[in-house]
């Protein structure tokens, strides 16, 4: 059985990392989630926000 | 500057709910500090040093639960009383959302029955992050574009390997276990199972479902990569195979833009493997394929749905009508609106936030009208010059690069789509603009009223000229997303707007409207 | 009393080692202390406390596991503080495993080099990513309150006064936020720094009476239960865990074993780990100065 099946038949419980309104999205529907305030290692690209810029045609 | 105070007697409070308590107190403006312990010697030796201990406070036990606050207004402690008994209800998965761990491992620690991780990070991170998350038996939605082919196949082989799900990179939507997750509607429960490598593409077919009395098992998302070559299909065989193994399903659908001819095969065969009833929609790709698989095509989203639900019922799969509304209404409708065109409105113009529900307009509109403009076209010469200059007929996907540098994506943000109806209405010989609102989990919170005042504005302008503008609009959503659905549609009445029940419906109304006045 | 005849006996999954004690002396007749989401506590007439806890959950000497299911059955009964029960009649631990301290059986450290190189590589990763709220921190007023009693606390443990270093633990109990105040995390952490690192009785027995006769009043019943138990060598095993791999590990283990303090309450993995910290600067110095002599 692929333990795809086995999620099928549990309880939803989500780690959320990058855009926050995903984990309030998730945690408004009573299911438990954990956002994880992720930072880049040291060097990295500071600009989070233009993710939301680069969202490609869904 | 007052002090005030509330104790709890006998009042055990796990050490997380005090410290959020503290924070969220100390974190307004009009608290100068606060102090939340129990009342033992030393903390009230502590308070006394901050001017906080009275005698009521003295009282207290080290079993009693004291919090203490200095702030400007006493008026507003109540405020403060409310949020504390608003917190020290609240149940724990709440509170833990507060806390917020910095790593994708201490997250695991801290929630180690977690299954599933939503990643939509920068790109360079997320491939990363993804391949600890498989790595640590999690199934993955990955949002994230900008992951290279190679991680993709990389982080699609172990998934495989483990028999998990990755759905992505460019992966929007999704809903596991009736839980939508990023850009998703809210839809029934029911036995459909659908498997997509588009994100709108999956919406639309998810929410017509709805509309039509079924309802989803499971809605696994692959990326809109996933059917390439280089990739081969592996998410949509994993998925198609665990909808095989769903009890709860007993239809599938797979949705996405026509594959090269080797990965539909493999897709299709791994389909008649699984052995159960199924309906394929290659957006405009190659029907006999499919038949000869033996699965039902369909000719449109809003098809596939109508012929996933009849299955769905046992039924026999027909075409979806071509309106839901009689014929001879819809020409009716379409004939009033024609007749207030001016003489030299001809052309249509579509403004979708909706990167596929784009296509299928361009798609149904080619088959009628033999060609359309856009920044995404079906054929090279039909691509605009400049994408924000519409020529003839012309249909824009908002959602594409160029139109969301520096922006938000236009399901969350109208301002794109403000500007350009604004434009498009400089235009006298537009007759149509068509546009679609998709509701649902990550859309914005009033998409319609985001649009309504523009669409007045634009409709006026052709007023002014002695002309009259169109508005077809499509809300793609359910009564169960979280806006108001039937709010949403009559904002875009009330604005003028004609409204119909699919994307192709609304489509092919519009074409009824524009192919009055050109000859095809 | 709750009748229980319609209820069926639930199997304990493992015990620590102080819970049959507890229960013989009070004849297994427990009053609901607190409810928490991951956690229920039943205390006895001579307030001692047993915990249930569901698996995955880190048990210490007084904490009894129960499958997921078994504990979310128990919370279902509906029992609320102050509800007495007869605790056999609903759990049983016949077959339970019984999870013993680890601190008694330790050999002494050999390698006193490589603890002290982990014990720099401790202060650095709590510094980086401990939760500074409250002794950890230097700049709120518990640590602060704190810093006098610790400078006085290490002078009188080199000096091997060790009754007189105890007193100055004592003065910690019941000091700063969280449920089980800062304080006595940190006191509890220097403790399973002393008992890890097998340290001698006329050491041990020193600080550990004055923390089994004198701390009751100075902290709420869950906190001391806690501390009387570390005073007597019993922790949970993530506290183990952790003041062993400072001890005898490697950098990776300590990373390990900080990850799972972290899951502590709010700031006591942290608090408790601070404890450790400075129980084994101390406990280093004075091996130290020994060797010197």
């Amino acid at each position: 059985m692929l333990k795809v099946n086995e999620l099928f038949k549990e309880e939803l419980k989500v780690i959320n990392m990058g855009l926050r309104s995903f984990a309030n999205d998730v945690k408004s529907q009573d299911v438990p989630v954990i956002h994880v305030d992720w930072r880049p290692v040291a060097g990295g690209n500071k600009k989070l926000s233009s993710l939301l810029s680069r969202l490609k045609s869904k | 500057m007052v002090s005030k105070w509330l104790i709890k007697e006998n009042s055990y409070y796990d050490s997380v709910t005090l410290m959020i308590i503290t924070k969220e107190i100390e974190a307004r403006d009009d608290v100068e500090n606060a102090v939340v312990v129990m009342g033992t010697d030393l903390n009230k030796d502590l308070l006394n040093n901050v001017g906080l201990l009275n005698d009521e406070i003295n009282k207290t036990t080290a079993n009693d639960l004291i919090i203490a606050v200095r702030m400007k207004d006493e008026s507003k402690f109540d405020e403060i009383l409310a949020k504390v008994d608003e917190l020290l209800n609240k149940k724990k998965s709440d509170a833990g959302e507060d806390y917020t761990p910095p790593t994708l491992d201490s997250a695991i620690k801290y929630m180690p029955d977690s299954n599933m991780v939503v990643i939509s990070l920068p790109g360079a991170y997320a491939a990363a992050e993804a391949k600890k998350a498989l790595e640590n038996d999690k199934h993955v939605m990955l949002f994230s574009d900008n992951v290279t082919i190679e991680q993709e196949k990389e982080l699609k082989e172990l998934a495989v390997s483990k028999g998990l799900l990755m759905m992505g990179p460019d992966c929007g939507t999704a809903m596991i276990n009736q839980v939508p997750l990023c850009f998703c509607n809210k839809v029934n429960k029911g036995n459909i199972g659908i498997v997509g490598a588009s994100g709108t593409g999956t919406q639309e077919i998810m929410v017509q479902v709805h509309r039509m009395g079924g309802g989803c098992s499971q809605v696994i998302g692959t990326g809109g990569r996933d059917l390439k070559k280089e990739i081969g299909g592996l998410m949509m065989t994993l998925g198609i195979q665990a909808l095989a193994n769903d009890d709860n399903t007993d239809v599938i659908v797979l949705v996405s833009k026509p594959p090269a001819i080797e990965i539909a095969e493999k897709v299709l065969k791994t389909l008649k493997e699984c052995g159960k009833k199924a309906v394929v929609d290659f957006i405009g790709g190659d029907d006999e394929l499919i038949r000869k698989y033996g699965f039902i095509a369909a000719s449109s989203l809003e098809d596939a749905a109508y012929k996933a639900v009849a299955l769905a019922k046992g039924e026999e799969p027909k075409d979806a009508p071509i309106f839901t509304e009689s014929e001879d209404k819809i020409d009716k409708l379409a004939a009033k609106e024609r007749e207030k065109l001016a003489s030299n409105q001809k052309y249509l113009r579509g403004l979708y936030s909706g990167g596929t529900l784009c296509d299928e307009t361009l798609k149904l509109f080619t088959k009628e009208f033999g060609g359309i403009y856009s920044n995404i076209p079906l054929t090279p010469e039909y691509k605009l010059e400049d994408n924000k200059k519409s020529y003839k007929h012309t249909a824009l996907d908002l959602g594409d690069d160029e139109f969301t540098v520096g922006r938000p994506h236009p399901m969350i943000d109208s301002y794109m789509r403000q500007q350009m109806i604004v434009k498009e209405a400089e235009d006298s010989e537009m007759a149509v603009l068509i546009m679609d609102v998709v509701l649902g989990y990550g859309s914005n919170e009033d998409p319609a009223g985001s649009l309504a005042d523009h669409i007045k504005l634009a409709k006026k302008k052709f007023a002014d000229r002695g002309q009259y503008l169109c508005v077809v609009a499509y809300v793609c959503g359910t009564k169960a997303d979280p806006q108001n659905y039937d709010e949403q549609v009559k904002k875009l009445e009330d604005a003028g707007a004609v409204l119909m029940p699919s994307n192709a419906q609304a489509i092919r109304f519009a074409m009824k409207v524009v192919r009055g006045v050109i000859k095809c | 009393m709750i009748k229980t005849d319609q209820i069926c006996v639930i199997n304990a999954l493992k015990i620590g080692d102080g819970v049959e004690e507890i229960l013989e002396k009070s004849d297994s007749r427990l009053k609901v202390h607190s409810i928490f989401e991951h956690a229920v506590n039943l205390i006895n007439d001579n307030d001692w406390i047993i915990t249930l806890l569901p698996e995955d959950y880190s048990a210490g000497p007084q904490a009894v596991i129960l499958a997921q299911e078994d504990f979310a059955k128990f919370k279902s009964l509906g029992l609320g503080a102050a509800d007495t029960l007869d605790f056999n009649e609903l759990i049983s631990i016949k077959n339970s495993q019984t999870i013993y301290r680890r601190s008694g059986y330790k050999p002494v450290p050999e390698d006193i080099i490589k603890a002290e190189g982990n014990n720099i590589y401790f202060e650095s990763l709590l510094s980086q990513k401990g939760n500074k709220n409250g002794l950890l921190g230097k700049e709120n007023i518990y640590s602060r309150y704190a810093a006098p009693i610790l400078s006085e606390f290490a002078t009188l443990f080199l000096q091997k006064r060790f009754d007189e270093a105890g007193e100055k633990l004592l003065g910690l109990i019941g000091l700063g936020p969280g449920l089980t105040p800062s304080g006595d995390d940190f006191v509890l952490g220097v403790f399973a720094a002393i008992y890890s690192f097998r340290m001698s009785e006329d050491i041990i027995s020193g600080l550990k009476d004055i923390m089994v006769r004198k701390a009751k009043n100075k902290t709420n019943i869950i906190s001391y239960n806690m501390l009387r138990q570390g005073a007597m060598g019993g922790f949970i095993e993530w506290v183990e865990d952790m003041a062993d791999a400072v001890i005898y590990g490697d950098p990776q283990q300590i990373e390990a074993a900080f990850s799972e303090m972290l899951k502590i309450g709010s700031s006591s993995g942290s608090d408790i780990s601070a404890g450790i910290l400075f129980g084994m600067t101390n406990i280093l110095a004075l091996i130290n100065n020994k060797e010197v002599k």
